[in-house]
């Protein structure tokens, strides 16, 4: 070909693809990434609907100032915002035309938006009369005469209470109206609530709405902070801006030093701009046919013009190496010459990977799609570059003599450590992980996420969870779902909503609303009566009832609030759409394992609803994407295979020209693994990049070996490798998670498959041994070896497999009776305050498979969380598998232990709920040793995982009543689910005595529970050497006593027949007889201590028989016990005659040490630690319970009395109050910081551990962390304060104070 | 609610009637004090009641704009106006509320009407009210000297409060007695008693607060 005929065509295609390319449009609409139907694009449509997260918080100090001074510079503040164009409306403060708006809204409606109980008392007797005498009083106080026409008009004042309901609305935050204004509940801070014309997603580092909302901040005459997403999103902008400007200038030097080492001339890199034009073409030309286009889909696109470089460097490495003559016709020659040499790699590089792109074209996400056609005409663009204008580029621009370097013998050694990395590699990828979560891409700086926090804590939630969105043609028939949903959904504890229910009621809620009124004649009756009683003129309020029941003359919709300032909160609820009304109710939880049970509760209440969450859709979108790319990847390399057999024919050639890839990958992936950094949606995007590019260093290694031009092959490869690093490796220097990840791949997997192209290429080409004989061997060995570790696995497994009785399957249907209640035949599941309650009757088997049945997903849920726990006691997986099978070996045959009644019922729960998990071991095997669980783990109790229980019985002369109590806290580490499932079972069995126990799903056994003799039993663990032969589970003999015990004697009776395989402290008290002992038993004793009056139980033993046995004093000495069983004996005495159920929830909450010395929240020395599964307090005289909820002891208690339970009453009769549920979630989440903070690096430490100081002040737990990341960093001054006080506090347990005094360097004693 | 039916008293302005040198001389006479407390009792007749409601307590003024009304019998009523800002409450109602006038012209000008009559300013007077002034007649409070009625030129105003009677006499000059007649027939009387001029109120006098 001519160089005139190369330069026209060139020409031609430039030509054509730029005049495509200038048709290219942009859009900022994820929307556009996605199909057209499907969940994502809805979840998109919502959320920009509904505009959450637009708004801004700004909080002025006003901390020492006057008052006066705040609320000035409040409304100076709020004055200037409101006048900025930019600010679309901000609230500061309450006006009195806001006010008079509301109320002329509102109270037409009044029936309709006031709650039934309160109408229903207002229109009482009682009720008339209180409103009549409060109007009295507004007539008789300041311009009183004022309010006679609205007297008239309403003279029970319903519209005043339908105010207050609406006033509950007004402010999603926990704000109090002071002077006016917003202020914090200290009245010392003020809060504006600002919202911006533009949305987040508009936010750029240099967003002039931060930049002028940040003046106007500065010049506040207080200070004033400001947070919002809008704040988050301009910073992650900055942060990616400097991550990009860094990487930029580091990778500009390093790619110039590069040239200038490696071509001894800066001309080729002029010279690579020629095809990379080209390529950019082809690639917006693309991008224009398929637009508009997305930033994403370009930002992917543009890691493959790395394409073009390489092909450059190709051609100019093999015209080099040609030594041309100078002058233009002779390096021409020379170029030719090269491109033909080289044309077959080059054509099979870009066939491959543009077929590879082909093969995403199929895909239904446009963002594939689009990656796709940008991908393949990336590709042809690159190679139509330098086969056109490669030659005359280089012709023009000759070159230096290139160093001559022997690329293609790569030392054995180098193959020898590849394989070795690959094979770790391999074992490797298997830990690594995925994060999906889109926010911590570009996590905001620190202080943000400070403020985030200190904001969060002094207002409450910020921003939704998540929201459910119900759709209809008919308003009213969407608000009624609306109103199901909301009221479902408020039984969830851990979740709060806020819905239109309170502004909007449905049509079914006004109606029975209106349906709890009396009729109009004796309405007026009543308040004719109540008038004349209190002075009222005769007839003066008549027609008044009439008035007040009649039908306004406009209906209740979003029209009723458009001059107030409710206007807006209702268009965040409750939008017109094309085919009719879209209502929303937005959700706030801070743990997303909630997320399933929401889902569940909508299912039931509205199964039209639609449940959207912007973290775990925009992770499942990218999982879905993600899980797409991976489906047609295998395409793709089916097509990569197909190509490369038809081009060489020989396996070992396909093989050479993979290995690069592959080894790219793996390596890849498990760097990631190695340094414990999970991969994310950015990172597993430039796989991308490392399958292209890697493909091309095979073929074209191959190719060259096989046309015996190993050397310069290798030596382009080299230079194309170190381009790709240097363009994108260097952002490993980046500080945001998502370019890091870009760099890190990049880095490891371009290096990998540079180094494989190199070293093991040629050898597979060449057909040589890869490896030395003796590796080899040893490899062989090793795959022997873990060939007969996988025999013996399954040896021991049938060895300790346990068959399962078998039994019929009833004939029921699982029934969802409503949103919150399941039956399954005479067996039922109700979700109530908060709490599951189960009622299950008849034979073992027949409860056991109801059981299963109904609980199936909480005991999945509960094996989860288990497992998840088990896996940060024991990180290794290895070890894992030791513990799992050693106990299976070591407790051989357990259920010979267990009686026929709970084998049955262990068997039909396991039908019940179907099999999971079979590769820890068999269903029916598992559940029985998950009941030894308990055992097991109470033998090392006081760490993670185990028990550390306190509890306190009481009867006659110690209680108010007389009656005998029971009380105590189940602490258990084995995971928040055993608190938030927490399953109450109300168990009458066709055999022995009705009985109530709290514990979990799965779990026969019984850990707190009562019968209906008033007998009632609490395990709580003892002191003893592990177990070193199998027994009865202690939970199981418990269950016996409960079930066939009503006496004293017949408990200890059962004890003494049974043998436990460890110790125990049981408490059992016998409201019937009235009487209660403390049961201290082991493998081979049981001693019985009565309870004179009361008795404080923990977990030692104080028996003379066990008392100076080494474990009980080592527990003593080291564990929590002694102090938490002192305060509760404090406690008692304290409260000698006046316990009773409220009092014993007081004590079960005590978070104080001896002498109510305060101990910092959360510490283990306190009867209530934040660690309380379940909290119980039973009433034996009169059969009634009160049980925790969710959070621990914090949630408040449900009170149920036995009787009516097991009459199948299964809601409460009682709600006692939350506690401090802030607080305790405050440590739950310090102490998953604190968790992070062990695998995180000093400094990343150093940050968890001041966080979770900051949740759990003055808490030895984090001191020492703290100290101890302070330490890892060289800052040993700061860190022995910290230790000091930490020591000072007390630490919580014995390891920790010789831990601690070796870090102050004093003397560690055993 | 409370908003609403201090909208209602508003008023609105139209040329000033002419006055008595003597009016305009005790008008400047009133002018003179700076702030006053008294006790008031006030007696409401209505339709509504079968017989007048009568209420007492104490009444707080400090020119320009501060205002505490507190009602103690039959039951305990506030109404702090300071500045912008107005409190009102009700302890055995459970209600408190408050509201900024700011930005509401409309709102703050009723709230000011409410104490145009004791701020003694004439100006503001004519401005909103027609006067007409005479003689204190027989029967009146001891030291009546002058009757001022006056009547709101704004019809919202007119609507809600056919006149005002202001008794003034006294040493010094003050207005000893209001009568209200509305447009329905009620009347209020309101007499005080026990009044201090320019007294020193506590810092908390007209605060804005909580409940």
């Amino acid at each position: 070909m001519t160089p005139k005929l190369r330069l026209v065509l060139a020409a031609c295609v430039l030509l054509v693809l730029c005049v495509v390319a200038s048709r290219l449009r942009f859009t900022d609409d994820l929307a556009s990434l996605l199909p057209a139907d499907g969940p994502l694009p809805r979840a998109l449509e919502h959320l920009e609907r509904f505009e959450v997260a637009d708004t801004i918080m700004v909080e002025v100090d006003g901390t020492g100032a006057e008052r006066s001074e705040l609320l000035a510079a409040v409304d100076a503040l709020g004055e200037r915002l409101d006048a900025d164009p930019a600010i679309q409306r901000v609230r500061w403060r309450v006006r009195a035309a806001d006010g008079v708006a509301l109320q002329q809204a509102a109270a037409p409606h009044a029936v309709a938006l006031v709650p039934p109980e309160l109408l229903a008392d207002r229109v009482s007797p009682a009720g008339i009369r209180a409103a009549l005498r409060g109007q009295l009083l507004r007539l008789a106080g300041p311009g009183g005469g004022l309010f006679e026409a609205r007297f008239r008009e309403d003279p029970l004042d319903l519209g005043g209470l339908a105010l207050q309901q609406l006033r509950g609305v007004e402010s999603p935050f926990a704000v109090q109206v002071v002077a006016s204004h917003f202020l914090d509940s200290s009245g010392e801070r003020a809060v504006l609530l600002v919202e911006p014309v533009a949305g987040t997603m508009e936010m750029g580092p240099d967003a002039p709405l931060i930049q002028q909302l940040e003046e106007h901040l500065a010049s506040c005459a207080l200070p004033a902070r400001y947070l919002g997403g809008h704040r988050i999103a301009a910073e992650s902008a900055r942060s990616v801006r400097d991550d990009v400007q860094r990487a930029a200038v580091l990778g500009l030097v390093a790619m110039l030093g590069l040239f200038l080492l490696g071509f001894r001339s800066l001309r080729p890199v002029v010279g690579a701009a020629v095809p990379i034009a080209v390529a950019v073409a082809a690639t917006l030309a693309a991008g224009a046919i398929i637009g508009p286009l997305h930033g994403i889909s370009l930002g992917f696109a543009a890691a493959l013009l790395g394409l073009a470089v390489d092909y450059w460097i190709h051609l100019y490495v093999a015209a080099q190496s040609r030594n041309p003559e100078p002058g233009f016709a002779p390096r021409l020659e020379a170029a030719s010459a090269a491109l033909s040499e080289i044309g077959p790699a080059l054509v099979m590089g870009a066939a491959s990977t543009a077929g590879a792109f082909v093969v995403l074209l199929c895909s239904r996400y446009p963002v594939v799609q689009g990656l796709g056609a940008m991908g393949l005409a990336a590709a042809m663009g690159a190679l139509a570059g330098t086969w056109l204008l490669g030659p005359l580029v280089y012709a023009a621009l000759g070159g230096r003599r290139l160093p001559g370097l022997r690329l293609s013998a790569a030392p054995v050694w180098l193959r020898v450590a590849l394989v070795l990395a690959v094979l770790m590699g391999i074992v490797l990828v298997g830990r690594s992980s995925f994060d999906g979560d889109p926010r911590n891409l570009l996590p905001p700086s620190d202080e943000t996420q400070a403020l985030e926090r200190e904001l969060t804590t002094r207002y409450g939630g910020f921003g939704t969870g998540g929201m459910v969105v119900l759709e209809g043609a008919e308003l009213g028939a969407v608000l009624d779902a609306a109103d199901r949903a909301e009221a479902a959904l408020g039984e969830l504890a851990g979740v709060s909503t806020a819905g239109p229910s309170v502004l909007l009621p449905g049509p079914a809620a006004r109606a029975a609303r209106a349906a709890t009124l009396p009729s109009v004649g004796a309405l007026q009756a009543e308040i004719d009566a109540a008038a004349t009683e209190l002075g009222f003129a005769p007839a003066a309020l008549a027609g008044a009832a009439e008035r007040l029941l009649a039908a306004p003359g406009e209906a209740l919709g979003p029209q009723t609030w458009a001059e107030t300032p409710l206007a807006e909160l209702v268009g965040r609820h409750v939008q017109p759409t094309d085919a009719g009304w879209s209502v929303m109710i937005s959700l706030v939880t801070d743990d997303d394992s909630l997320l399933d049970p929401v889902r569940a509760t909508l299912s039931a209440a509205a199964p039209d609803a639609e449940l959207v969450v912007p973290s775990s859709f925009a992770k499942d979108g990218i999982r879905e994407i993600l899980r797409e790319l991976t489906r047609l990847g295998g395409l793709a390399l089916a097509w990569v295979l197909v190509l490369l057999g038809l081009r060489y024919r020989r396996p070992r050639m396909v093989l050479a020209a993979l290995v690069p890839c592959g080894a790219a990958l793996v390596l890849a992936v498990a760097a990631f693994a190695l340094i414990g950094v999970p991969w994310n949606a950015v990172s597993a995007a430039s796989m991308v990049l490392i399958l292209g590019l890697g493909l091309d260093y095979g073929v074209f290694m191959a190719e060259g070996e096989r046309r015996g031009a190993g050397d310069h092959t290798g030596y382009a490869v080299t230079l194309s490798a170190l381009t790709t690093l240097t363009g994108f490796g260097i952002l490993v220097v980046a500080r945001s998670p998502a370019l890091f990840g870009v760099g890190l791949a990049v880095l490891v997997g371009m290096s990998a498959a540079a180094a494989c192209a190199l070293a093991v290429v040629p050898t597979v080409v060449r057909g040589d041994p890869l490896l030395p004989p003796r590796v080899g061997r040893w490899i062989a060995r090793l795959a022997w070896l873990g060939l007969f570790g996988m025999g013996l696995d399954v040896a021991v497994s049938q060895l300790t497999f346990l068959a399962p009785l078998d039994g019929p399957v009833p004939g029921h249907e699982l029934e969802q009776v409503s949103p919150l209640e399941q039956r399954f035949g005479p067996h039922r599941l109700l979700r109530s305050e908060g709490v599951h309650t189960a009622y299950l009757e008849g034979d073992a088997w027949e409860r056991g498979y109801g059981a299963g049945v109904l609980t199936a997903p909480m005991d999945e849920r509960l094996e989860q969380e288990l497992l998840e726990t088990f896996e940060r006691a024991v990180p290794s997986t290895l070890g894992r598998f030791a513990i799992v099978r050693g106990a299976l070996l070591g407790l051989p045959r357990l259920d010979s232990w267990l009686l026929d009644e709970h084998r049955q019922e262990i068997a039909g729960y396991v039908a019940g709920t179907g099999e999971h998990r079979d590769w820890l071991a068999p269903g029916y095997t598992r559940k029985v040793y998950y009941h030894a669980v308990h055992d097991i783990g109470q033998a090392l109790v006081d760490s993670p995982l185990v028990h550390a229980c306190t509890g306190f019985m009481a009867g006659p002369g110690h209680t108010a009543d007389g009656h005998w109590l029971l009380a105590r806290n189940f602490d258990f580490d084995g995971g928040r689910r055993f608190d938030q499932d927490k399953l109450i079972s109300v168990v009458r069995p066709s055999d022995g005595l009705p009985f109530v126990s709290v514990s979990f799903a799965s779990f026969s056994g019984v850990l707190s529970g009562m019968n209906a003799d008033g007998l009632a039993l609490a395990l709580q663990a003892g002191a003893s050497s592990p177990p070193t032969a199998a027994g009865t589970p202690m939970g199981l003999i418990a269950r016996e006593i409960l079930q066939h015990a009503s006496s004293l004697d017949e408990a200890e009776a059962i004890l003494r027949q049974r043998q436990a395989f460890v110790a125990e402290n049981i408490l059992v008290v016998d409201g019937g007889a009235g009487e209660a002992a403390l049961f201290e038993v082991t493998a081979d004793r049981v001693e019985r201590l009565p309870v004179d009056g009361a008795m404080a139980v923990s977990n030692h033993f104080r028996a003379e028989a066990f008392a100076e046995h080494p474990v009980n004093l080592e527990r003593m000495a080291e564990g929590t016990t002694v102090p938490r069983l002192a305060r509760m004996e404090e406690l008692l005495v304290a409260h000698r005659g006046t316990l009773d159920m409220p009092s014993a929830v007081t004590i079960l909450r005590d978070r104080a040490a001896l002498g109510g010395e305060p101990l910092p929240v959360g510490h283990r020395h306190a009867i209530d630690a934040d660690i309380a599964t379940h909290s119980v307090v039973f009433d034996a005289t009169t059969r009634t319970l009160w049980v925790s909820r969710s959070p621990n002891t914090a949630g408040g208690y449900v009170g149920y009395a036995l009787d009516d339970a097991l009459a199948g009453e299964l809601q409460p009769v009682e709600v006692v109050s939350a506690g401090e549920p802030a607080v305790t979630l405050g440590v739950h989440r310090a102490r998953t910081l604190l968790r992070e903070a062990e695998t995180a690096t000093p400094v990343q430490a150093e940050t968890l551990a001041r966080q979770a100081l900051e949740l759990m002040p003055d808490h030895p737990q984090p001191l020492q962390a703290l100290a101890q990341a302070l330490i890892d960093q060289g800052r040993r001054d700061e860190a022995m304060p910290l230790a000091q006080q930490a020591l000072d506090t007390p630490p919580e347990h014995g390891h920790q104070v010789r831990a601690l005094r070796a870090m102050l360097g004093l003397e560690v004693a055993e | 609610m409370h908003l609403l039916a201090l909208g209602l008293i508003a008023a609105s302005s139209f040329a000033a009637d002419d006055l008595p040198p003597e009016a305009v001389a005790v008008w400047d006479a009133m002018s003179a004090v700076r702030g006053l407390e008294a006790r008031f009792e006030q007696s409401r007749s209505t339709a509504l009641l079968a017989q007048p409601l009568v209420s007492t307590g104490t009444l707080r003024f400090v020119r320009p704009d501060k205002l505490a009304w507190v009602v103690q019998t039959p039951g305990r009523s506030t109404m702090v106006v300071s500045g912008s800002q107005v409190a009102m409450s009700y302890p055995e109602l459970g209600v408190y509320e408050q509201l900024d006038l700011a930005g509401d012209p409309d709102a703050e000008r009723l709230v000011r009407s409410m104490m145009v009559w004791l701020a003694g300013d004439l100006e503001q007077v004519t401005q909103d009210y027609g006067v007409a002034w005479a003689a204190a007649p027989a029967g009146g409070p001891d030291g009546a000297l002058h009757l001022a009625t006056l009547t709101p030129k704004d019809s919202t105003m007119a609507a809600l409060v056919g006149s005002l009677d202001l008794t003034i006499g006294g040493e010094p000059l003050r207005v000893l007695a209001v009568t209200m007649h509305e447009p329905d027939g009620d009347r209020v009387d309101i007499t005080m008693h026990d009044v201090r001029l320019d007294p020193d109120f506590p810092d908390d006098a007209f605060s804005i607060g909580g409940p």
